[in-house]
């Protein structure tokens, strides 16, 4: 294997990349930036000018200050991450009735209570003795963690359910917002003779199809909601197996449920669908009313 | 069997497959739970997700200086699967904010047996050697979190390399017979 002494060639389009950044430069010099956009130097587009200016400006902001901090701070440890948490095993949950059985059986082979302790490490304080007992303290643990969960759950859904309200009144605004200023120039066109009013018709219809969509859109978002509920729970039974009443009767009043409200934004989006469609029809029948009408007058008038 | 029933703390009802194939199974499960093959979340059937949202939850009041309510969190998880590297790291975060050297560089020591590239760990753990003055050990944490990020992109193998420096100075502030505080924030 012979390795080359030779420095690798400049390429040609490297050159013409130094050369273009030194004329962007020479042009600027000389002028106001909207003029030398207006009169481009050939060979160059307003793209490579807004590269060559992001370029610059980086450089300047680099050299005054650091983007984020160099290093971390002291006791620090990063958020957790989905990779921090390795696969479960499969099939290795017990029933809370096997559970309590092995419980049991661990505490009794170990001595009576006391003996099955966590296994990590526990600052030894003064007023934390160390001998707490392991039965109790599991369960207000375990309560804790389902509390905690429990909490987490709500506020998310809750959450979710703000977050979708907030986007649907700026959706709404925005697109109203927007047009807004095309039916009010369709209108002044309409009242001063220039637009047949069938466009000021087919505007409000566009008003009413814009304001259904938002809805539209809303409760999409609210069906998602609630087949993602659903999930949940098909994956909760999962876990918990199937062989557990308890949970498959829980997991079936949540069904129920989740089946119950997907119904009510069903019957939402269906109303939403029928006032488009009622609006549409509307529009049309008055446009074949003003169509009629005005064939009418043409007609009387041709007979005359 | 009537007395029984109040000792029972779970709320549904289960049906115990009576199987012999059953019982083999949950005879294996128990002996890799004792063998420390399988943690008690897996035993009780609590997802990863889960796991993940205590955990997330936990390092939030962590971050916001929640430390009390921080611990108890992890202290859960710890119980509920000790063979996960990240909460013995927390841990240990929240003994070194808590000022328990000690328990902090035990729970370092069990992150770093699991997952030998925890670089915040050994940063950590490194750091409170320094500041007991324990320079070998503390170079020796440094030189690993080095070694496991050579490009310098990560923020603690970064924090490592600051530390190498104050590990200097402050030998040098040692041998001149001065004490000079470790200044790195």
């Amino acid at each position: 294997m012979v390795n080359p002494v030779r420095p690798s060639r400049v390429q040609e389009k490297e050159v013409q990349a130094d050369l273009a950044k030194l004329e962007m430069a020479e042009a600027l010099r000389h002028g106001n930036v909207y003029e030398v956009m207006k009169r481009l130097p050939a060979g160059l587009t307003i793209r490579d000018f807004e590269d060559y200016m992001s370029d610059q400006w980086r450089t300047f902001k680099s050299q005054i200050m650091q983007e984020g901090s160099a290093y971390e701070s002291e006791g620090s440890v990063h958020e957790p991450h989905y990779s921090d948490f390795p696969m479960h095993g499969e099939g290795t949950a017990m029933t809370s009735e096997e559970g309590n059985e092995f419980m049991k059986g661990m505490e009794a082979s170990l001595g009576g209570s006391g003996g099955f302790k966590a296994m990590g490490v526990k600052a030894a304080t003064e007023d934390e003795g160390a001998g707490a007992e392991a039965g109790s303290g599991y369960s207000e643990l375990e309560g804790m963690a389902e509390g905690t969960l429990d909490e987490w759950q709500g506020f998310t859904d809750e959450m979710w359910n703000q977050i979708f309200d907030a986007q649907l009144v700026e959706d709404y605004e925005k697109k109203m917002g927007e047009i807004q200023k095309d039916v009010d120039r369709i209108i002044a066109l309409a009242k001063s003779g220039q637009a047949d009013p069938e466009y000021v018709l087919i505007a409000l219809a566009k008003v009413n199809v814009t304001k259904n969509g938002c809805l539209m859109t809303w409760l999409g978002k609210k069906a998602f909601m609630n087949n993602a509920m659903m999930n949940r729970v098909a994956d909760e039974l999962r876990v918990a197996g199937t062989g557990d009443i308890g949970a498959v009767y829980d997991a079936q009043a949540k069904t129920r449920d989740g089946a119950f409200q997907q119904q009510l934004v069903m019957s939402d989006m269906q109303k939403v669908m029928q006032d488009v469609a009622g609006v549409l029809e509307q529009v049309h029948g008055i446009m074949g009313e003003i169509n009629k009408t005005r064939s009418e007058i043409i007609t009387k008038f041709s007979a005359r | 069997m009537a007395e029984e029933k109040p000792e029972i703390r779970g709320k549904r009802t289960q049906i115990i497959d009576p199987t012999p194939a059953r019982r083999k199974h949950l005879t294996e499960v128990l002996m890799d739970f004792l063998e420390d093959r399988v943690s008690l979340a897996e035993l009780k059937g609590i997802s990863r997700e889960n796991l993940f949202r205590l955990a997330d939850a936990g390092f939030t009041k962590f971050k916001h200086g929640r430390l009390d309510e921080a611990e108890k969190i992890y202290q859960g998880l710890i119980l509920l699967d000790h063979r996960n590297a990240y909460f013995h790291a927390m841990m240990g975060a929240i003994h070194q904010k808590r000022g328990r050297p000690i328990e902090a560089i035990m729970e370092y020591g069990q992150a770093i047996k699991i997952n030998k590239i925890d670089v915040s760990a050994y940063v950590n753990r490194g750091e409170i050697y320094l500041r007991h003055k324990n320079y070998k050990k503390a170079a020796e944490d440094f030189r690993n979190a080095i070694l496991i990020d050579r490009e310098g992109k990560n923020l603690w193998s970064n924090r490592a390399r600051s530390l190498v420096i104050a590990i200097k100075r402050q030998m040098e502030a040692d041998r001149s017979g001065g004490r000079r505080p470790i200044v790195v924030r």
